[in-house]
């Protein structure tokens, strides 16, 4: 009788712990979303002062300004993460080409606001990606938890479902390609 | 100077003509030393031999021994002033042979987390490389046991080595040799680096080799990574490799600490009774001290393009 009693007080705190753990990687995942969101708002925050300082020397390249302008307005208004992450994604890989293109003008690129503003954009970057692989690695560790006995036994009764892991766009992954910039 | 060509070149100019100036006065005193000890023991014995005494026998031995160590200690010293400082002076860093990193920098890496009762070292490096500075120097850090039989065991042994780190980081994040994982495998490993309570979150990173080699544990997952950067994982790979040692590592105040465990006593004359001008020895040296100052390189800290100057 005893024997029995043990055995279930035994079950009871494998379940509870096992509950707990699902429940807490879950979170993770949620705080490491959140904290891509936090990182990504202080680079879109860079974005105008950016704009402004370059506005005034590249007076050739309207259409790069416009295209910010554009992705800046859509991102305000982007609902669902999927569009959030791809707008972001084009930010990314349009800053990028701006930055080629600056090495047309000496003056700006010798200006030493553009510098700071450069070095800000690069950490930011950096800071995201970083936030990137923080994400991903607490998606890593809630799968594995939702996958692997016995914890995914809960999983499937309280509904636990897979999370995907962050990608690089395609775009993102082949270098970024000065001629193809010019020529756009 | 980056060859060993260079290096050559280097020992034949500036090093040559004070090392033979050096050799001729430790010849003198090599010399004094045999003669007065012949002398002292030559006496005592003969005192021995007809049994007087053997106080002068132990006396001879005694005074002889402090003549020895004044004197070592005074060729040492100008060993390491004139030729060790020259050296490190080539490689752009500055020499004291009596200072060390402070126990307040050790302190502050938390490399290690237990308080060390024994605390010295030697040869203290600072310089510049480019925009990053540099110190570093030789520790020995002991703990000592408790219990009947008090006894000392190292903590750490070799070179320490501080250096700026060339991203704004506010937390601490540390790199340490993976003991746990090396010993227990991946799972019960992985479980004692979880509950280690004198770190803080452990942190699992995509690079699997790194993963296998060192145990990261930081108070905050996002800089973390921001310091770890996949390319800087790579470099420190490639530093272990390098050194061919157990290296630890923590990112703490701006600062980059490294904790390279070495079991030699470097940068030291030789013997009083062997030559001075040990050309293999000095190159050892100057080999050393180009990879202390290549770990700037190795770990790309002047690559400012951040916001830290």
């Amino acid at each position: 009788m005893f024997l029995l009693v043990g055995i279930v007080i035994i079950l009871l705190i494998g379940a509870v712990l096992t509950y707990n753990n699902l429940v807490g990687s879950r979170n993770a995942v949620e705080n490491a979303f959140g904290t891509i969101d936090v990182m990504l708002k202080k680079r879109y925050d860079l974005l105008p002062n950016l704009v402004e300082v370059t506005k005034t020397y590249m007076k050739h390249e309207s259409d790069i300004f416009t295209k910010l302008a554009d992705l800046r307005a859509r991102a305000n208004t982007a609902n669902s993460t999927d569009e959030k992450v791809a707008i972001e994604n084009q930010i990314s890989s349009t800053v990028k080409g701006l930055m080629v293109s600056v090495e047309n003008y000496p003056d700006l690129k010798a200006s030493e606001q553009f510098t700071m503003l450069q070095r800000s954009w690069n950490e930011t970057e950096e800071q995201i990606s970083a936030a990137r692989r923080a994400y991903n690695a607490a998606v890593t560790a809630y799968n594995n938890a939702v996958d692997k006995f016995p914890s995914n036994i809960f999983a499937g009764i309280f509904n636990f479902k897979r999370k995907e892991v962050f990608v690089i766009a395609e775009a993102e992954r082949q270098n970024v390609s000065a001629k193809a910039l010019f020529n756009s | 100077m980056h060859s060993i060509t260079d290096f050559k070149s280097f020992y034949e100019t500036a090093l040559q003509s004070n090392l033979a100036e050096l050799e001729t006065s430790r010849k003198t005193i090599a010399g004094k030393i045999k003669l007065y000890g012949l002398i002292g023991i030559g006496i005592g014995l003969a005192f021995m031999a007809f049994k007087i005494s053997a106080w002068p026998l132990i006396l001879a031995g005694v005074g002889l021994f402090f003549f020895y160590q004044y004197h070592a200690k005074q060729y040492r010293h100008s060993y390491k002033t004139k030729i060790v400082a020259a050296i490190a002076q080539a490689h752009g860093l500055s020499y004291n042979h009596l200072a060390c990193i402070s126990r307040a920098d050790y302190d502050r890496s938390k490399i290690f987390t237990t308080r060390p009762d024994r605390y010295w070292g030697d040869d203290l490096l600072t310089g510049t490389v480019d925009k990053t500075g540099i110190r570093f120097s030789e520790l020995h850090t002991q703990y000592r046991s408790g219990g009947k039989n008090k006894s000392y065991h190292t903590i750490f042994r070799g070179i320490f080595f501080i250096a700026d780190f060339n991203k704004h980081f506010i937390g601490e994040t540390f790199v340490l040799p993976d003991v746990s994982e090396n010993v227990f495998g991946s799972t019960l490993g992985g479980f004692f680096q979880k509950m280690n309570m004198m770190r803080p979150q452990l942190i699992k990173l995509e690079d699997v080799v790194f993963e296998k080699n060192f145990a990261i544990y930081s108070t905050d997952q996002v800089e973390a990574r921001y310091i770890l950067s996949p390319a800087l994982m790579q470099r420190i790979l490639n530093l272990k490799k390098k050194f061919n040692t157990q290296v630890a590592l923590s990112f703490i105040g701006s600062h980059v600490y490294i904790a390279i465990t070495i079991n030699k006593n470097l940068f030291e004359a030789p013997w009083l009774f062997s030559t001075a001008d040990n050309y293999n020895q000095l190159e050892e040296f100057h080999t050393y001290l180009m990879r202390f100052v290549e770990i700037v390189e190795i770990l790309d800290l002047n690559t400012r393009i951040w916001t830290k100057e």
